[in-house]
């Protein structure tokens, strides 16, 4: 397996080489023993699906979303102490 | 058949825990009682085709917080996931005389509606787009690992916008909301093989856009 082709699988597959193909994931481990742009490669990629794995994780719903759902479902009385929308503010 | 006790929001259904046929002695003994908060989506779908209000509520608190994440990443628009989240939920009350139970699972049908709902928000022309939310830099000296991975993480979100709304959404699937191939596929109704192709052209995307932004980054510190 070449560099390239290498790249073209951590495409395909990611950097999860347990989620590659049997065959495929011999021959890249034999080049990653070898070859450090295939480690180079191989970092990169996991560091950005760690990075998509992990954007977004403390996202909180805006405050008062739940209560103007009731509010615009039901549409009762007791739902219209409900806050306005939130301004859109820089965070 | 359910009745539902509002006050403790508990359901009771009548039935052995066990699924055993009822004795004379279980016909004597109280109803077991489930709280609403561990029954399945779809049992409290049930429910709310049945108008109970305490239902919905555990509903949409279950599910509100990654509903509104996943309409960010895929519509990269705080006010705009806020707004496609809203009419989600609010469309299950409106038409849940419509619910069945044959079919997809609920969280599928829901992150489908959310998902294709934030990417016709991306196919809109850019003029109608509103500027994303932007986090601002933390300059703590005690924060440097933190700055660090925000500036990857806002490099990464730059990135993710370039992408075309479809590898967006198979991203955001996949990597976030933590589903395999099959059941990002299945909310966005396309087959495995098509999921697969959206996921391997965003991953080199993205590790272009990445490199690219990267070697920007240190250029502009080499001028400086």
């Amino acid at each position: 397996m070449t560099v390239d082709e290498f790249r073209e699988w951590l495409d395909r597959c990611g950097g999860d080489l347990s989620r590659w193909p049997a065959a495929k994931m011999v021959e890249a481990s034999r080049l990653l023993a070898t070859s450090l742009e295939a480690q180079s490669a191989l970092d990169e990629m996991v560091s950005i699906e760690v990075a998509l794995a992990e954007e977004g994780m403390g996202t909180q719903a805006p405050e008062g979303l739940a209560n103007r759902i009731f509010a615009a479902a039901f549409g009762d009385e007791d739902e219209s102490a409900v806050p306005e929308r939130r301004p859109r503010v820089p965070r | 058949m359910h009745t539902v006790d509002f006050n403790s929001g508990m359901t009771e259904t009548g039935v052995s825990p066990t699924g055993a046929p009822p004795s004379p002695m279980a016909i004597k003994a109280p109803p077991v009682r489930v709280p609403l908060t561990e029954m399945t989506d779809e049992r409290l779908m049930r429910l709310i085709r049945d108008g109970d209000r305490l239902a919905y509520r555990t509903l949409v608190n279950r599910h509100l917080k990654r509903s509104f994440a996943l309409a960010r990443r895929v519509c990269g628009n705080d006010s705009e996931a806020e707004d496609i989240v809203q009419d989600s939920f609010l469309r299950i009350w409106q038409r849940r005389d419509r619910w069945t139970d044959e079919g997809s699972k609920f969280t599928t049908w829901l992150y489908r509606v959310i998902t294709n709902r934030a990417i016709d928000f991306r196919r809109r022309p850019a003029t109608d787009e509103l500027e994303p939310d932007m986090d601002p830099p933390d300059r703590r000296p005690d924060a440097v690992a933190t700055i660090h991975r925000r500036e990857v993480a806002s490099r990464l979100s730059q990135a993710q916008a370039k992408l075309p709304p479809q590898q967006r959404a198979a991203v955001a699937l996949f990597y976030f909301n933590g589903m395999n191939a099959a059941e990002a596929a299945a909310v966005m109704d396309i087959s495995v093989n098509a999921l697969e192709s959206l996921l391997k052209r965003a991953r080199q995307q993205l590790r272009v856009l990445m490199r690219a932004s990267a070697q920007a980054a240190k250029d502009s510190f080499d001028d400086g």
